[in-house]
């Protein structure tokens, strides 16, 4: 039931009210009704697109160029889904290794492709000991789009628009009620349980909030550090033959004319090195082919003809090289409130810190130099390395819109803020979900991981309560 | 009753249909710069790269 009025509900008394109305948010909903469960989603935007609402994302970035924050994530009905990508896969499992979850997440995995309306499917190939094929799924899900008249439906699912969470109150520890503003109105809503699910920045703003102004959470949890994201950036360009490609990948399910992913290994990661994937384009840029073509025929000409007569079979692949990669946690990257700006309902904004790492730097290049190397040994074709990167001086960001970390779950109190449940360390109902609890990145986009910790968090809780 | 309020306050609702191009120019403002950037690694100085290669391909 979707409510239009808070007045309707101020006096109902849901066992669960989830905070946020994007994947996570709703994908804790779906698992509570599956178990016959209520609960109440309370999320601060409206159905469509509104400034006003807009305006509380406003925040301050200090250091490395980062996308506005108000910009860059969707305060409304369905959250950011509104505007995603829908590159969605399952994160490697020696990524998650460190989590301390096992393999529980893939209990998740086929309900999560259910939910963004996605194959099962994500084959990997071997290229050697240090690279495989990997596939994307891509989800056109837009949450809002395609749950509004479920829930609108449902006995279990209730989801109220325009009101916007303050804080968490309670005593020893123990969450009682969460305070909202509706239509500038304060109301204190009741539940047994309660989950954060607003986003890998504003997780930690209300947390950090909370624990200013009430003692819920303690004192020294490191709320807001290890903030993180996947840098993005073009390390170069290469040419790659087709059937040469097709014949090392076993021809298992490479899709020559598709969009080519290639993700760093196991092995590779056992070095002590980052994961990271690489992918070329589906879409060849005509211009950027010849140039490439024209630019190897200057460089190595014996190799230029062979490539030349590729070029007119059509047998190249051939463009940049855009790289995704993993980036390590550091405590200095960090979200804190504001001191002196505060947002109309009294909450500080969010103060980001965020510097690029060098050692991402150098483990990138380590990365490209030895796909590179694989290309020309294997001669799958050749690749050129930017000059830039190789001299370890910077990486161009071409944008940052994953943002991953805050509230990391672990076991230790000192480096942590949720436990392996994504319950609050030390307070007794109060959960948090999303990227934000990701205590490490991995390289894959967040959100099918977002959806299989979330449905995990909705089960989690139903056993509670049942 | 959300939607008449709207409707009936026009000085708002310009308000907003200002905001709204200017949300979705931010948010596609974002990608553009994202493609601008892309762009620019299309045109090719071949001193900024160094090609990986076998001795026999020069």
């Amino acid at each position: 039931m979707i409510y239009k009025n808070i007045d309707e509900i101020k006096n109902s008394n849901f066992p669960v009210i989830i905070i946020g109305s994007g994947p996570a948010g709703i994908s804790v909903a779906l698992k509570l009704e599956e178990k016959k469960i209520k609960s109440l989603i309370i999320e601060a935007g409206d159905e469509e697109y509104n400034h006003e609402s807009q305006d509380y994302y406003e925040a301050k970035v200090i250091g490395d160029e980062i996308n506005d924050l108000k910009y860059s994530r969707l305060r409304q009905f369905g959250g950011t889904s509104n505007q995603w990508g829908g590159w969605s896969k399952p994160m490697e499992d020696y990524n998650l290794s460190s989590w301390g979850i096992n393999n529980q997440l893939s209990d998740y995995k086929k309900q999560t492709c259910k939910i963004l309306n996605i194959k099962n499917q994500f084959r990997k190939s071997n290229l050697d000991n240090n690279f495989n094929q990997i596939e994307f799924q891509y989800s056109k899900v837009n949450f809002k789009e395609k749950y509004k008249q479920h829930i609108n439906k449902s006995k279990y699912i209730n989801l109220i628009l325009n009101t916007q969470i303050i804080n968490f109150y309670g005593q020893e520890k123990l969450t009682t009620h969460v305070e909202c503003v509706y239509k500038k109105k304060k109301y204190l809503l009741k539940s047994k349980y309660f989950v954060l699910a607003t986003g890998g920045v504003e997780n930690s703003r209300i947390l950090l909030w909370t624990r200013q102004i009430t003692n819920l959470v303690d004192k020294d949890l490191p709320i807001g550090r290890n903030w993180m994201t996947h840098p993005w950036f073009i390390v170069g360009h290469g040419v790659l033959k087709k059937k040469e490609l097709a014949k090392y990948l076993g021809n298992k399910f490479i899709d020559v004319d598709g969009p080519l992913h290639i993700s760093s290994s196991k092995n590779f990661k056992d070095q002590n090195l980052l994961s990271g994937s690489l992918y070329m384009n589906s879409l060849e840029n005509e211009k950027i082919y010849k140039e490439i073509v024209k630019d190897i025929l200057c460089i190595a000409p014996n190799f230029g003809k062979k490539i030349a007569r590729s070029f007119l079979k059509k047998d190249l692949k051939c463009g940049n090289i855009f790289f995704h990669f993993e980036e390590l946690p550091n405590s200095n990257n960090r979200i804190t409130l504001d001191k002196s700006i505060k947002d109309k309902n009294g909450v500080p904004i969010t103060n980001l810190f965020y510097k690029k790492s060098n050692f991402t730097l150098k483990k990138s290049k380590i990365m490209i130099e030895n796909f590179a190397n694989t290309c020309r040994k294997l001669d799958l074709g050749r690749v050129a390395v930017k000059k830039n990167i190789l001299d370890l001086k910077n990486y161009e960001s071409l944008g940052v819109y994953h943002h991953i970390g805050g509230t990391t779950l672990g076991v230790n109190k000192k480096n942590s803020v949720v436990d392996i449940n994504l319950k609050v360390h030390n307070n007794k109902n109060l959960f948090v979900t999303g990227s934000s609890v990701f205590p490490t990145s991995g390289y894959t986009n967040p959100t099918f991981t977002i959806i299989q910790l979330s449905l995990r968090l909705g089960e989690h809780i139903s056993k509670k309560i049942i | 009753m959300k939607k008449n309020n709207f409707i009936s306050d026009t000085s708002k609702r310009k308000f907003n249909i200002f905001f709204i191009i200017n949300m979705i120019s931010f948010s596609i403002f974002g990608r553009l710069e994202a493609k601008k950037k892309i762009k620019k690694n299309n045109k090719i100085n071949h001193k900024d790269y160094i090609w990986f290669l076998n001795e026999k391909d020069k």
